[in-house]
């Protein structure tokens, strides 16, 4: 349990869904601040970082398996913002669109680096693995090591269903896939971790 | 008789969103500012929509589609229509008995479906004997 130790006190308080803040629900927000960048306001792109970043630094993370690229994701996020801002004020959804766009540059990121050497994934913090009982912690190693073993599609809906709170319509309109497919895959991750769980136990 | 304990229940509940680097806020915004100084890129689609050129080429190319497909449907070229060896052979000796033999039996008028309102299936099967009956009266 020593290995867990440093992991939980770095973590924030672990709550599923507690990053799904008022800010990140309130559409019209969003819009607001879209139409702000599309206007040529650069200064929103700071209160927009704030917003977003920890959901988009997330998502990539979780698709990559890299924090390297996860952060070269986020980076290339903002540039395509920037490069875009003209098209911002049409975007019926800022949130979907970020997420879309994260998910597509992590895609791309992950191609590129194939032959590159990637972090793995249970090198990672910013998974805690709190105790429910004292009998029964999960080590957040072995749970690092084994999400890391689910497909990047996998942990990508194991992601963004349990670390960001998201409903299953809502993570298929972020990955441009059916909502049966995005359950299907989270069903299906399920199935693997409880595979994995039993396997290593 | 404890609860049944569910790892990986336990597992998900404690996920959370990681903390992104400290320092990718700087560099994110660095290069969104020094993207934002460029000229905005234009989205293709509507670059496509607004250039003349690439309009007049789309209408072109779905124009003689459209000629290239009636042109080979009905007009000079059109190819003759392919007929399937099994309607060649129709002129063929032997034909009736193959069909005789092929031939479904509920595509058969006297035939209903076994879930027909009952009464049906014996009123064309009277109805066929009656008309047999009547052939054989005509014959004789």
């Amino acid at each position: 349990m020593e290995a867990v130790a440093p992991l939980m006190t770095e973590a924030v308080p672990p709550a599923p869904g507690a990053a799904r803040t008022g800010v990140w629900d309130d559409a019209s927000a969003w819009l607001e601040l879209f139409h702000e960048l599309a206007a040529g306001d650069p200064e929103k792109l700071g209160q927009l970082y704030d917003l977003a970043s920890r959901r988009l630094y997330g998502l990539a993370l979780w698709r990559t398996g890299s924090r390297e690229l996860a952060a070269d994701v986020v980076q290339e996020v903002f540039v395509r913002i920037a490069e875009r801002r003209e098209q911002l004020g049409e975007v019926r959804d800022p949130r979907w669109w970020l997420l879309s766009v994260t998910h597509r540059l992590a895609i791309d990121a992950v191609r590129r680096a194939l032959r590159r050497h990637a972090e793995p994934l249970d090198e990672h913090a910013g998974l805690a693995a709190e105790p429910v009982d004292d009998g029964r912690a999960v080590d957040a190693r072995r749970s690092w090591a084994l999400l890391g073993r689910l497909s990047a599609k996998q942990r990508e809906v194991v992601y963004l269903h349990d670390a960001a709170g998201m409903s299953h319509a809502e993570i298929g309109r972020c990955l441009g896939v059916p909502t049966f497919t995005a359950a299907s895959r989270y069903r299906l991750a399920l199935k693997a971790l409880r595979g994995l769980l039993r396997s290593t136990t | 008789m404890t609860e049944p304990h569910d790892p990986v229940a336990c597992l998900l509940s404690a996920l959370e969103e990681p903390e992104p680097p400290q320092k990718l806020r700087e560099r994110s915004l660095a290069r969104a500012l020094a993207a934002w100084g460029r000229p905005p890129v234009a989205d293709p689609w509507s670059h496509l929509w607004h250039s003349q050129p690439l309009r007049l080429a789309w209408a072109a190319t779905v124009v003689v589609l459209v000629a290239a497909n009636v042109a080979f449907r009905v007009g000079p070229y059109a190819r003759p229509r392919t007929v399937a060896p099994a309607a060649a052979s129709r002129d063929q000796a032997g034909f009736k008995e193959l069909e005789a033999i092929v031939e479904l039996p509920r595509v058969r008028p006297e035939y209903a479906g076994i879930d027909a309102p009952r009464g049906r299936a014996t009123r064309l099967r009277s109805s066929n004997l009656t008309t047999q009956h009547h052939d054989m009266e005509d014959k004789s």
